[in-house]
């Protein structure tokens, strides 16, 4: 019997990880994207039949602001204790898992992030067929600057929303229902409500670049207390998972 | 990769204030099956997690190819611990396979065609729709394919059918054979895997109570077989784990060795002496020392 071996170089269990929770949270985002750009161009085209009329982007920016984050912070903390005993089972270290649930929370982030002025534009054409008109600033006009800065302060958002999700899970994961509840407010709180208030009307009061600053921050410190609790996590056994 | 070596040292795990390992040393040399025995709870499956990396120990030591494994890259690749149903991907079976052997280096992928093909797993379905019986074959199939340098497989027949049971053994010492690497079993039925033991290892309550090869073990006891007057007459005052009487016939097993006078007396009362199972010799260890009296 002879091993069936490719002629060309293996790649890394790092990047095989990263290739498998990308797999897995991409057959969600085939569902979750089109979800997401669809339900308020259904709300405005009930709005336009009853013959009432729009001069915000109040549905789309809610929508856009929180369905990603909220959607990656669940993906992360489902990845993460979804993963955990799987890797280590077929031989790969906790270390790098943690590390591939980073590189993995901060390409879907960048991914949903670039997706969201499509939702915009959509917004845009469909307001326009309506005749409604938009109020400045709203939309593609970013309080935080141009297209460019709707971008990045969205991938922040959206990486600092998984990575939290992750540091919930592997806590619940690794102290159990009591202790993961009160540790929350540590992994959840403090850090959720960073995120929240920076991206709600509070945070106009805040420079965009301190606003962007503080987001990396958060996700720096949350991927770090990721990685040290992954890295010392015991494998529960099969009737505790 | 060659054979790892594994080696514990006074290995003790705890649970708060349970002591699920205590104490617990022994080595098994690389390119050896080892069966690892004991009773529900005596903590065969905290042993094997813990040589898996799953966890880290509480106090002493685990060398696995003489490096601890806990997040020991080089090592952890090396090692596969395949638990009762398998820690496998919540996917498909055939992307379950094509995770593993991405990243296995030593995975064999026409070994696994082949015993997916045996225990008629279906490629398509749902890991999640498997019944508890090919979730272990699944298991199964993963943990040989693999061929990792250790090898440990926890109950891994459980659900499984008589026929798939004795497929996975049939397979295991096949391919053991051809690509002799170091392999741990855990197990319950004892019959039916004590022929592929090359060690033994037995604990109880967390402790060890053997650690031996089965060649020693069988010659650790006896059993006597003749007439049931002269077996009661040559058994008196010796330890019996053992007694099974069919009409005037009667086995006993014994647990000791006998010398050269007691196997000329056997002989003379025309009674056959033989090795003693190890599954006689496991439940006389393991039971409640009431019981042993």
């Amino acid at each position: 019997m002879t091993s069936s071996r490719s002629t060309h170089p293996r790649p890394t269990p790092q990047r095989v990880a990263v290739a498998v929770l990308m797999t897995s949270l991409g057959r969600v985002l085939v569902w979750f994207v089109p979800i997401v750009l669809a339900v308020p161009i259904v709300l405005y085209a009930l709005i336009a039949a009853l013959g009432g009329e729009l001069d915000g982007s109040g549905v789309m920016m809610g929508v856009a602001n929180n369905a990603p984050a909220w959607f990656l912070f669940a993906m992360g903390a489902s990845l993460t204790t979804q993963y955990l005993p799987v890797n280590v089972a077929h031989g790969m270290t906790r270390r790098s898992l943690a590390t591939a649930l980073s590189w993995t929370f901060l390409a879907a982030a960048a991914l949903l992030a670039l997706v969201l002025p499509i939702g915009f534009v959509i917004e845009a054409w469909v307001f326009e067929a309506y005749g409604w008109t938009r109020e400045a600033g709203i939309g593609l006009a970013s309080p935080l600057g141009g297209l460019g800065a709707l971008i990045v302060d969205a991938f922040l958002r959206f990486a600092a929303m998984a990575s939290i999700g992750a540091l919930a899970a592997i806590t619940y994961y690794r102290c159990g229902a009591w202790w993961g509840s009160l540790a929350a407010l540590a992994t959840v709180g403090a850090p959720g409500a960073i995120v929240i208030y920076l991206s709600g009307d509070l945070g106009a009061w805040v420079a965009p670049s301190v606003t962007m600053a503080v987001l990396a921050a958060t996700i720096a410190v949350v991927n770090l207390s990721l990685h040290a609790l992954v890295r010392g996590a015991t494998i529960r056994s099969k009737e505790a998972q | 990769m060659t054979p790892f070596r594994l080696e514990l040292q006074s290995l003790s795990v705890r649970y708060g204030a349970t002591r699920a390992l205590d104490g617990v040393g022994f080595t098994v040399e690389p390119g050896t099956i080892c069966g690892l025995l004991g009773r529900n709870g005596s903590g065969k499956t905290t042993l094997l997690s813990t040589v898996a990396a799953f966890r880290r120990p509480t106090a002493g030591r685990v060398l696995v190819d003489g490096e601890t494994p806990f997040e020991n890259a080089r090592v952890m690749a090396g090692i596969c611990l395949v638990r009762e149903g398998g820690d496998v991907l919540d996917d498909r079976v055939d992307a379950a396979l094509r995770y593993a052997a991405r990243i296995r280096s030593t995975w064999d992928a026409s070994l696994a065609a082949r015993l997916v093909e045996r225990f008629e797993l279906p490629r398509r379905a749902s890991v999640k729709a498997l019944s508890r019986g090919k979730r272990s074959a699944l298991g199964a199939v993963i943990g040989l394919a693999s061929r990792a340098p250790l090898t440990l497989f926890d109950e891994v027949y459980l659900g499984m059918d008589a026929p798939s049971r004795y497929a996975f053994y049939d397979e295991l010492l096949a391919d053991y054979m051809a690509h002799p690497r170091t392999i741990v079993l855990s197990s319950h039925l004892i019959d039916e895997v004590e022929r592929l033991f090359e060690h033994v290892v037995i604990i109880d309550h967390g402790r060890l109570l053997v650690a031996d090869t089965s060649e020693s073990l069988a010659r650790s006891g006896v059993t006597v077989t003749g007439p049931a007057d002269a077996v009661d007459a040559f058994v008196a005052g010796a330890n019996v784990l053992r007694r099974q009487e069919l009409g005037r016939t009667a086995a006993v097993t014994l647990h000791g060795h006998l010398d050269t006078e007691a196997e000329r007396r056997a002989s003379e009362l025309g009674l056959t002496l033989g090795a003693v199972g190890l599954q006689d010799l496991f439940v006389h260890l393991t039971a409640p020392e009431k019981d042993a009296a």
